[in-house]
């Protein structure tokens, strides 16, 4: 947050240090395993034209896409009604600690179990993965409601739709950005872990595919597109949302 | 216009009984001010009749349909309370969602707002703020208005300025008004009836029918009847 007008300007200065940090790496080391971001970006563009890589970010995309709205959506009614209602809450704690702390890979290989190696098997474990995360976030956004406005909107004689769209959705836009961006992170993170583990397309897959092969320039050039596409999520749809709705503090 | 009519109102607060039975009857168009100290019950008495607060014995109707079943009626609380994260138009469509643009500014521009629409309520000062607060308490026409300390915390310009607001506004829409303060000033410039509240369980210290019409009454007699309510409120 904060976008001041040097923001941008001082991120150019810092992803540039990387590069040249990056460069100079390379330089000193001479080794295959450590390219440089030049040699990474010839291997880029020839896999994007000729080689596999935009059909697997693709893959990727549709994938980690299905599991965020998937995670979001469900994840955020459950966090409401988590907040709203204490009794459920303290009914489901077990469930949601469980949800919470057992590792994303053990999710994934049992429901690739009880599923089969499918693209529904591998998107409900993304999703299942995030949604506790949006669940805990929002049910703290949903505690933190104000009752003053409540108040008010009982005074008016809000509809529940109406008091939903302009009292209860505008206090929980912090936490839903929150979990939005938190979520893009993991979630790109897990859907590579599990597209290692069980599918013959997409970004993880192909970097397992050319970690066999010690192929560091291709992995990197996966690496640094799929940075690429978060940066770009950042700038285009996360932080114009976050403009919109919060321009009210001005 | 609506009638307000409270029977054996009991309700507990904090352990202690904070109305035991109590009465209250408002007549149509009459506007009733609610006075005495601080933490007496008039704050929780609004509320029961917004239908905010729901937890209580007795009855309390306006019209006689129960305060929680009733229509809206426009309630000005002791802050603006708008909501900061829509413009000065949303939060009074809030209150009247049909409202044209025209009239929309019509509305702000009797409170000394226009052109301050597409604001938020951020961008505006502690006092437009309240402005636009009884803006949207009276959009709707409700049939009865209530109004919790509406002038609270307010410097002495101000408060003169949202006395003569309140003042007209009352006059123009002749409804039911019940106005909780602390202040003579405020009961005598806008009230045809004062109820003192005291003790606890809250009992009607002294109700006092004022002369004349609130908005006919000149400043001394506003003066008069100051002095003589700041005099009974020790009861």
């Amino acid at each position: 947050m904060g976008a001041g007008p040097s923001r941008w300007p001082l991120e150019a200065i810092g992803a540039l240090a990387l590069l040249v940090f990056w460069q100079a790496l390379a330089l000193i080391g001479q080794s295959r395993v450590l390219p440089g971001p030049l040699a990474v970006g010839e291997r880029l563009l020839a896999l994007a034209t000729t080689g596999p890589l935009l059909a697997d970010l693709a893959a990727t995309l549709v994938r980690a896409g299905f599991g965020f709205v998937l995670a979001m959506g469900f994840g955020s009614v459950a966090g409401y009604l988590l907040g709203r209602h204490p009794n459920l809450d303290r009914l489901l704690q077990p469930l949601l600690v469980t949800g919470l702390n057992l590792p994303a890979i053990v999710i994934a290989i049992l429901i690739y179990i009880w599923l089969g190696l499918t693209e529904v098997a591998l998107v409900l474990a993304v999703t299942l993965n995030k949604l506790p995360l949006v669940a805990v976030t929002l049910r703290e956004g949903t505690r933190a409601l104000s009752t003053d406005y409540e108040e008010l909107a009982t005074a008016l004689r809000l509809s529940p739709l109406n008091r939903l769209r302009a009292v209860v959705v505008p206090q929980l836009m912090p936490y839903l950005l929150a979990a939005a961006r938190s979520g893009i992170s993991l979630i790109w993170k897990i859907v590579l872990v599990f597209e290692i583990l069980g599918s013959d397309r997409g970004v993880g897959f192909r970097i397992s595919l050319y970690f066999q092969f010690f192929d560091v320039a291709a992995i990197l050039a996966y690496a640094a597109l799929f940075l690429g596409v978060v940066v770009l999520i950042e700038a285009l749809v996360l932080r114009p949302i976050e403009r919109r709705v919060l321009r009210w503090r001005g | 216009m609506a009638r307000v009519t409270l029977k054996t109102l009991t309700k507990a607060f904090g352990g202690a009984p904070l109305y035991a039975g109590l009465d209250l009857e408002v007549g149509n168009g009459e506007v009733v001010a609610l006075m005495g100290r601080s933490g007496v019950g008039k704050s929780t008495l609004l509320r029961i009749l917004a239908g905010i607060d729901r937890d209580y014995e007795g009855s309390a109707t306006i019209e006689g349909v129960a305060a929680a079943q009733a229509p809206a009626p426009g309630f000005m609380f002791q802050d603006a309370r708008l909501l900061p994260w829509l413009t000065v138009a949303q939060n009074l469509r809030l209150a009247r969602p049909a409202l044209s643009d025209e009239d929309l500014e019509t509305r702000l521009a009797a409170v000394g707002l226009g052109g301050t629409s597409t604001r938020f309520p951020g961008q505006l000062s502690g006092g437009m703020q309240r402005r636009v607060a009884l803006a949207r308490a009276v959009l709707a026409n409700p049939r009865l208005l209530l109004l919790d300390e509406p002038f609270a915390s307010l410097d002495q310009a101000l408060l003169e300025e949202m006395l003569a607001l309140v003042g007209r506004t009352l006059a123009e829409t002749h409804a039911t008004a019940v106005i909780a303060t602390h202040r003579s000033v405020e009961a005598a410039s806008l009230a045809h009836r004062v109820l003192m509240l005291s003790g606890r369980p809250v009992a009607i210290a002294a109700d006092i029918r004022l002369a004349g019409e609130p908005g006919a009454r000149s400043r001394a007699e506003v003066d008069a009847i100051t002095l003589s309510l700041s005099k009974d409120e020790g009861v």
